[in-house]
């Protein structure tokens, strides 16, 4: 669902990062933004604790 | 005036080397008279570098004539995309923001082991900026195009390295890969090519874009050819944080062995999802009747659900790549192309957390995708949903609707290898084969066999363009 909450963490996300957009690119964008919040739900996913972030080489030492 | 024909591959250019049928001049000569006729139309090279292709060529020709061979690619031409340094030749990234001015002082390792084996040199290739921007990015040099129909997308982001091969310029072009960015134009452009086991192929002196999903690999006409260049690019690379402890592989010797009594994995369920088109959908078919015909055992694997792949992947990319250009992109945003740096930009929206889960998120998906390799020898995919779209077609916005197919085995760190496997509309479509982490001789094993049991790879682009 789109919100005002959403626009205002993307602006306020940009302006963190110091970087900015052509007006006419504004609406892209924050439909991109709207996009990559709907992908990373997916990292919400519980995962077992003990489980480490991958490293390299090959990702955890595994060879 | 009649366009030169193709360069013959790195084992037909071998061979003849071999016997003295041909020398390193001769071979270079052919390459820079086929490269001027077809460049004006295909945009494949930023940086020709004819001078030094000559003196390298000569210095071979007296090596070889001295009885010092280095060995098989002794005196064969290559070209490199333009994000790996060449001492002495600029590294652009095809962008402004590194610019013609960009000397590299020294080689990248590749570089220097192609250059040590014996090759040479052609110039550098066209790649999307920093190997993340699109085909119609207004840059300081155009982007490559598609050797069969040059309307039509070239695949990235190692555009020039797809279309110096596809088009008969070159017989091998080094390309780089972070979501598909060697398969993709191997895809598109009917020709092999091979991402590597991640800390197979060093990546040093290579412009990263991310460094956890970087890796570095040949694009080839053959799968022949592939393993002769991989028996030369698999070192270990103390310069390389990233490279594995692993002794170098032999990829040659067992390449004609076959494919009876393996077992091959056809991942239908992550076909499905991708919607391929009947044309792709009938390719793959084939593909699975021939390798059967061959021998091997073809049967149905599931590999983790797209959008775990995805999340992770692009997490990973997102944050990495901005946080290599964030400065750039603060002081001079307007150096970069409209795409790349919208892009690249949305590691903005990346937080510390999304970064931990996404890794964390990688190693179960490694480890789950290496319980598949229990049950099969190697997976079968489809790379792309179908031929080559229309540039006037390709998605160019930051968020791209569907993402590369290609993506999640970046993500593992799998060998993934794309070959030949039919056409469409007068476009090539492709297969691609999956290994087990440092199985690249098991995979173009199995490739060669379904290469040499097809016609796919002997076809060549029309040139009625040219």
């Amino acid at each position: 669902m789109q919100n005002d909450t959403e626009e205002a963490d993307f602006q306020a996300l940009l302006r963190i990062a110091g970087i900015s957009f052509a007006p006419d690119r504004y609406p892209v964008m924050l439909d991109a933004y709207r996009n990559w919040l709907e992908l990373v739900k997916v990292l919400d996913e519980p995962m077992p604790m003990p489980v480490e972030p991958a490293a390299a080489p090959r990702f955890g030492g595994a060879k | 005036m009649a366009v030169p024909t193709h360069v013959p591959s790195l084992a037909e250019a071998s061979a003849a080397l071999a016997t003295g049928a041909t020398t390193p001049t001769a071979l270079t000569e052919q390459a820079l008279a086929r490269i001027a006729a077809l460049e004006p139309t295909l945009t494949a090279f930023i940086t020709l570098a004819a001078d030094r292709a000559r003196a390298a060529a000569a210095q071979a020709e007296a090596e070889l004539k001295a009885g010092q061979k280095r060995g098989p690619l002794h005196g064969i031409p290559y070209a490199l995309k333009d994000i790996y340094d060449a001492k002495g030749l600029p590294t652009t990234a095809h962008s402004r923001v590194l610019g013609i001015d960009n000397i590299a002082t020294e080689d990248a390792t590749t570089t220097r082991l192609l250059e040590e084996a014996g090759m040479v040199l052609l110039g550098k290739l066209a790649t999307h900026e920093f190997a993340r921007g699109g085909p119609t990015d207004k840059l300081a040099w155009p982007a490559a195009k598609n050797a069969w129909k040059p309307t039509h997308f070239a695949g990235g982001s190692s555009s020039g390295s797809g279309t110096a091969v596809a088009s008969g310029m070159v017989a091998m072009a080094m390309g780089s890969d972070t979501g598909g960015s060697i398969r993709l134009p191997a895809v598109f452009q009917g020709i092999v090519g091979l991402k590597p086991t991640y800390g197979r192929v060093s990546r040093h002196g290579v412009v990263p874009l991310s460094f956890g999903m970087d890796h570095t690999g040949p694009l080839t006409r053959t799968v022949e050819d592939c393993a002769m260049a991989m028996q030369v690019l698999s070192v270990h690379d103390p310069l390389d944080p990233g490279s594995a402890q692993v002794p170098t592989g032999d990829y040659l010797s067992a390449l004609k062995d076959g494919v009876k009594g393996l077992t091959i994995g056809h991942a239908k369920g992550f076909d499905e999802a991708a919607a391929m088109t009947p044309d792709q959908a009938a390719a793959m078919a084939e593909a699975i009747r021939v390798l059967r015909d061959l021998g091997a055992t073809v049967k149905e694997v599931t590999l983790p659900a797209m959008k775990r792949f995805e999340a992770a992947t692009w997490t990973i990319i997102h944050a990495e790549s901005f946080a290599i250009h964030q400065e750039h992109l603060r002081k001079t945003p307007e150096l970069y192309g409209r795409v790349t740096a919208e892009r690249i930009a949305l590691g903005a929206f990346v937080t510390g957390p999304h970064y931990v889960q996404a890794q964390r998120l990688r190693t179960l998906l490694t480890a789950e995708v290496d319980e598949v390799f229990k049950g099969c020898d190697a997976i079968l995919c489809a790379p792309a949903s179908g031929a080559a779209p229309a540039l006037v077609d390709v998605d160019e916005g930051p968020w791209r609707k569907q993402q590369p197919l290609t993506a999640p085995f970046n993500l593992t760190g799998h060998p993934a290898i794309c070959i030949p496997a039919g056409f469409s509309g007068g476009l090539p479509l492709s297969i691609q084969l999956v290994g087990r982490a440092f199985e690249e001789a098991l995979l173009l094993r199995i490739s060669h066999a379904f290469e040499q049991a097809t016609e796919w790879h002997t076809r060549r682009p029309p040139e009625s363009w040219a």
